[in-house]
C-alpha cells in the first residue's frame, strides 16, 4: 500500500494528466494523447528540400502569425537545424525543448510545435497565441458622469496595461499566480513597492497560494474563499470595474487582485464605509460629494430599518404613531386582512421577485416587468386590498433606498438583512429590532478584512481617516494614507505645499 | 456548542407561546379623551370618546358612559360594550367636572401616571359643568379628543394658558412649596378653554377669571405671543398689546428668614390696536406703557390676594424659597405664606406701534 500513496517525484520530464496514475512520458505518446481531441492540428508542411511537422490546438493559434511570420520566414534553403528554424522566425520567446512537461503546456497555452520530422523528441516552441477579447467599453455598473469612461475587461493583460499606464513607476508590482487546477486561471496580486504594508501582500499571496480549486471563472469566486469570514453578508473585498479606481487605491497602500476572464478588480484591505463611497464622489466638489455620501448613508440605515420599524410599531407600539398619522394609517390599513408582517413580507417579497425577475430577463423585456411590476401589482394590492398604501409607499422608497449603494454586491446585502429584522420587530417590537441591530453591530465589528478591521474608521476611531468616510474633505486634507492600511509611507504629499496658495500676489 | 444548540432549539420550541401580545393598530379602538363626572349618588361616571376613522377620510366620534365606583371597573363597563379592545395610549385629554375636583383626584390621576403606555404630555383641564357634554358635542371635522388636543395646544403655544398636562401636575402636586393647577374649561355656546383652576394638594379650591390669566402666567412663567387688553375705568378695552417676550423673576428681599417677596416681570411688547382718535406718537406710547403697568399690577396684586386667601401657590414661590433656604420647613411655609408680603413689580416696554405706508 505504501508504494501506491507515495507520491510521484515531481519530474519535468513528464507530463501529468488530471488521472494521477497516468502520465505521458515520450513525444510519441504525447501526439497520440493530443490527437484524441479533434481540434488538434498534426501535419506535415513541405518546403522546398524539406518538410516541416506542424502540431497545435488550433482554436489557441492566430492563423495570421503562423502563416505571416512563421511559414513565410522558414521558406528558405538555410535552414538546417532547429538552431536555424529558431533565429529564423521574427518571434521572441521561441523555445528549443524535449521537455514533455513543457511541450504540454506551451501547446495548451497557444504555441506551436514545429519539427523536421515525426518522430523527433526535440521541437521549437513557437508563441502565436489567438486573443479574442471584448474591446475597452465603459463602465455599466459603476457607472459616472464625469471622469475617465474606461472599464477592465476579461483580459488580465488588457487590465494590466489600464492600470499601468495610470501609474507609471517601477515601484508598482505584479506578482502572478495560476490558480485552479482546470481552469489555471492567471491571477495578479498588484501593489506599491514601498507604499503597502508587506504583511497585507503577504497575507493575499499566501491565501492566494493556498487556494484549493478547479475552475476559477471570476474574480468573486476569490472574495468567497480568501475573505476573513467567507461566511458573512458582508463582503470583505471590494471589487470594482474601474481602472481609475484601482490605480487610486494602490497610491493609498492597497492591494489589487486581478483574475484573468474577470472583468473586475478585487481591492483589499476594504472597510465598510468605503462600500458607500462612489468613485464618482472624488470627481466632484467635496461638499456636495460629502452630502451625497451622508444621504447615500442615511438611505441605507433607512432602507434597512424603516419597514421593520413600521411592523414594530403597528404590531406593538401604537402610542408612537403621532396623532395626526393616526387617521391615514388607520384608514389604509382597515380594509386589509392580514396582520402588518405578512403585509410586509408579502410586500418585500413582490419587489425582490420584481427584482430577481427584471435581473434574469433580457433588458427590453426587463423594462417592462419593472414597469408592470411596479403599477399593477402595487396599486392592484392596494386596490384589493392586500396591503396599505402607506406599507407600498415604505416599501417602495426601501427598495430605491437599498440601490442606492454604488457597490452591488453591499446592496444584495442590506436587501436580505431586512428579513431578520422584520421577523424580530414582529416578534418583540422595538426591542426586537434593537436586539437585531445589536447582532448586525457585533458582527460588524468583529469582522475583518486582511486581519484590518472593516468598521474602521468607525470602530476603533480613527479621526484621521474620517476624512474620507462619510465625509469627504478636499484633497489638500487627506495628505495621510489611512490608518487602517498601515503603509509603509505613510505621507502623500506636503500638506504645506498643497495648502499653499498659488496666487502671485500672495 | 451543542449544548447551546440544544438549548436554543428548547427556547424556540416551548416558549413560542410566551411572546409579547399583539396591539395591532387597526384594531384597538384607540381612547382620544376621556371626562369624569358625578352622577346624583355620588357615583363616578366616565365618559369617553374613541375616533372611528372612515374610509373616506372623516372621522366620527363614539361617544360610551359609565358608571362605578373604580376607573378599572369603568373601564372593564366599557370594555363591554365596544367592538374592538379599549386601548388608552393615545390619550389626549383628561377632563374633571368641577364636583370631581373638588374631591380630589390624586387617585384618578395615579391610574394615568401608572400606565406606562399613557403619555406623559396628554393634557389635564377642569370643567366648569357636566364633562360628558363637552365630550358629546360636534364639533368641526375631528373627534372631540383630537378636537379638544389641538384647541388646548394652540392656548398653551400662543401663551393665552399656561401650559398644563400629566407631568406638571404631578411634578406640582409632589414638589415642596407648590401647588398645582389646570386650565378650567367654562361650557356655554361654545366650549372655551379659558379660566384658571386653582389647586389646593389635589383638591379643587378656587379659580381666576379669564382676564387673569395673563397676568397670573406672567407672574408664573416666560411666556411669549399672547395679547394683553389695556382697559379704562369703564371696563371698555382702548388698546391691545402683543407680548414679544416677557420675563419674570423673584426676589424675596434682604432678610431671608422674613422674605419680602417681589415678583419683577419685564415684558416687551407691540402695541397692536389702540382705540384713540388722534395720532400714536411717543408721548402716547409711554403713557400706555404706564396703564398697562398700573393695571397687571393691580391684577398681580388682586391674584395674590386671592391665591392667600386659599393659601394655594400655583406660583411655586415656596419652591423658589427653598431653593435659598437650607433649613425650609413646608409646615412652618404654609403658615408663614398666607400674611408673607408679596407684590409685583410690572415693567412694560413697547417696542414698536406698528409701520404705515
Amino acid at each position: 500500500m505504501k508504494l501506491f500513496r507515495k507520491k510521484p517525484k515531481k519530474n519535468k520530464k513528464v507530463s501529468q494528466l488530471l488521472d494521477q496514475s497516468k502520465q505521458i512520458s515520450s513525444m510519441k505518446e504525447l501526439m497520440e494523447y493530443c490527437k484524441e481531441s479533434n481540434d488538434f492540428v498534426h501535419y506535415e508542411h513541405p518546403i522546398k528540400n524539406q518538410s516541416l511537422w506542424l502540431s497545435y490546438y488550433k482554436p489557441l493559434v492566430e492563423a495570421e502569425i503562423l502563416h505571416r511570420d512563421i511559414l513565410e520566414n522558414v521558406d528558405e534553403e538555410t535552414i538546417h537545424s532547429l538552431q536555424d528554424l529558431m533565429e529564423s522566425i521574427p518571434i521572441e520567446n521561441v523555445v528549443i525543448t524535449k521537455d514533455i512537461g513543457v511541450i504540454h503546456e506551451k501547446l495548451l497555452s497557444g504555441h506551436i510545435m514545429i519539427r523536421f520530422h515525426e518522430r523527433d523528441t526535440k521541437c521549437v516552441l513557437v508563441n502565436a497565441p489567438l486573443k479574442k477579447t471584448r474591446s475597452i467599453s465603459v463602465p455599466e455598473v459603476e457607472f459616472s458622469v464625469i471622469g475617465p469612461k474606461e472599464s477592465f475587461v476579461e483580459s488580465i493583460g488588457t487590465n494590466l496595461n489600464l492600470i499601468r499606464y495610470r501609474l507609471p513607476i517601477p515601484e508598482l508590482k505584479v506578482k502572478e499566480f495560476t490558480v485552479g487546477n482546470l481552469s489555471k486561471s492567471k491571477v495578479a496580486v498588484l501593489y506599491v513597492d514601498g507604499i503597502t504594508n508587506q504583511e497585507n501582500v503577504n497575507t493575499v499571496i499566501q491565501r492566494i497560494e493556498d487556494i484549493e480549486f478547479d475552475e476559477l471563472i471570476d474574480s468573486s469566486y476569490i472574495t468567497q474563499i480568501i475573505s476573513d469570514n467567507p461566511r458573512s453578508l458582508f463582503p470583505q473585498l471590494l471589487d470594482t470595474e474601474r481602472p481609475d479606481r484601482a490605480v487610486s487605491v494602490l497610491a493609498e497602500g492597497k492591494i489589487v487582485i486581478l483574475v484573468n476572464g474577470s472583468p473586475h478588480a478585487l481591492i483589499a484591505p476594504a472597510n465598510l464605509t468605503e462600500f458607500f463611497a462612489a468613485f464618482e464622489d472624488y470627481f466632484l466638489n467635496p461638499i456636495i460629494a460629502s452630502a451625497f455620501r451622508i444621504i447615500r448613508f442615511f438611505s441605507v440605515v433607512f432602507s434597512i430599518l424603516v419597514t421593520p420599524i413600521y411592523v414594530a410599531v403597528l404590531t406593538y407600539h401604537y402610542e408612537l404613531v403621532p396623532k395626526d398619522l393616526m387617521g391615514t394609517l388607520i384608514t389604509s390599513r382597515e380594509v386589509v386582512p392580514l396582520p402588518p408582517i405578512l403585509e410586509a413580507v408579502f410586500l418585500e417579497l413582490t419587489i425582490e421577485l420584481l427584482r430577481e425577475a427584471g435581473a434574469r430577463l433580457p433588458t427590453k423585456v426587463g423594462q417592462t416587468i419593472g414597469i408592470v411590476g411596479g403599477i399593477v401589482i402595487g396599486t392592484a394590492s392596494v386596490e384589493a386590498g392586500l396591503t396599505s398604501n402607506v406599507l407600498l409607499i415604505i416599501v417602495a422608497l426601501a427598495a430605491l433606498a437599498s440601490f442606492t449603494t454604488p457597490v452591488y454586491k453591499m446592496g444584495n446585502t442590506i436587501r436580505l438583512i431586512r428579513f431578520p429584522f422584520l421577523l424580530f420587530a414582529y416578534l418583540l417590537g422595538f426591542l426586537g429590532v434593537v436586539l437585531s441591530f445589536c447582532f448586525l453591530l457585533a458582527h460588524l465589528l468583529r469582522l475583518t478584512s486582511l486581519g484590518r478591521p472593516f468598521l474602521e474608521p468607525i470602530y476603533p476611531p480613527r479621526l484621521k481617516d474620517m476624512k474620507d468616510s462619510v465625509i469627504r474633505f478636499p484633497f489638500s486634507w487627506n495628505t495621510k494614507r489611512p490608518i487602517q492600511l498601515q503603509t509603509e509611507k505613510t505621507q502623500r504629499f506636503s500638506a504645506k505645499k498643497a495648502r499653499k496658495r498659488k496666487d502671485i500676489d500672495e | 456548542m451543542k449544548k447551546i444548540k440544544v438549548m436554543i432549539t428548547l427556547c424556540l420550541l416551548l416558549l413560542s407561546g410566551c411572546s409579547a401580545s399583539n396591539e395591532i393598530v387597526d384594531e384597538l379602538a384607540l381612547i382620544s379623551a376621556i371626562g369624569f363626572d358625578l352622577t346624583d349618588d355620588n357615583k363616578l361616571q366616565g365618559t369617553i370618546t374613541v375616533p372611528n376613522f372612515q374610509s373616506d377620510k372623516t372621522v366620527t366620534t363614539e361617544v360610551f358612559t359609565e358608571t362605578g365606583t373604580l376607573i378599572q371597573e369603568i373601564e372593564a363597563k366599557l370594555n363591554s360594550e365596544a367592538n374592538q379592545p379599549l386601548a388608552i395610549g393615545k390619550l389626549e385629554v383628561i377632563l374633571y367636572n368641577e364636583k370631581v375636583a373638588k374631591q380630589g383626584i390624586r387617585k384618578m390621576k395615579d391610574v394615568f401616571v401608572r400606565d406606562p403606555s399613557v403619555g406623559s404630555r396628554a393634557r389635564m383641564a377642569v370643567v366648569e359643568g357636566n364633562t360628558k357634554d363637552v365630550l358629546t358635542r360636534e364639533y368641526w371635522t375631528h373627534g372631540a379628543g383630537l378636537y379638544l388636543a389641538e384647541m388646548f395646544d394652540q392656548n398653551f403655544i400662543n401663551g393665552r394658558m399656561p401650559q398644563s398636562n400629566i407631568h406638571l401636575f404631578t411634578f406640582a402636586l409632589y414638589s415642596k412649596g407648590m401647588d398645582p393647577f389646570l386650565p378650567l374649561v367654562s361650557v356655554g355656546k361654545m366650549v372655551k378653554i379659558n379660566q384658571i383652576a386653582l389647586f389646593k394638594e389635589d383638591k379643587y379650591v378656587g379659580k381666576l377669571p379669564e382676564d387673569k390669566t395673563f397676568t397670573f402666567h406672567a407672574m408664573k412663567d416666560n411666556f411669549q405671543d399672547a395679547t394683553y387688553m389695556i382697559k379704562k375705568e369703564q371696563g371698555e378695552v382702548s388698546a391691545a398689546v402683543n407680548n414679544i417676550m416677557s420675563t419674570r423673576t423673584v426676589d424675596f428681599g434682604e432678610n431671608i428668614k422674613d422674605p419680602k417677596i417681589t415678583i419683577n416681570i419685564r415684558l416687551e411688547g407691540i402695541l397692536r390696536e389702540f382705540k384713540t382718535e388722534e395720532e400714536v406718537d411717543k408721548q402716547k406710547v409711554n403713557k400706555i406703557e404706564k396703564q398697562m403697568e398700573d393695571q397687571m399690577e393691580q391684577e398681580a396684586k388682586e391674584i395674590i390676594q386671592t391665591l392667600q386667601e386659599l393659601n394655594v401657590d400655583p406660583l411655586g414661590l415656596g419652591n423658589k424659597y427653598r431653593g435659598l433656604n437650607r433649613n425650609f420647613d413646608e409646615k412652618k411655609w404654609d403658615e408663614m405664606y398666607k400674611d408673607l408680603d408679596i407684590t409685583a413689580n410690572v415693567n412694560v416696554i413697547i417696542r414698536e406701534f406698528g409701520i404705515r405706508r
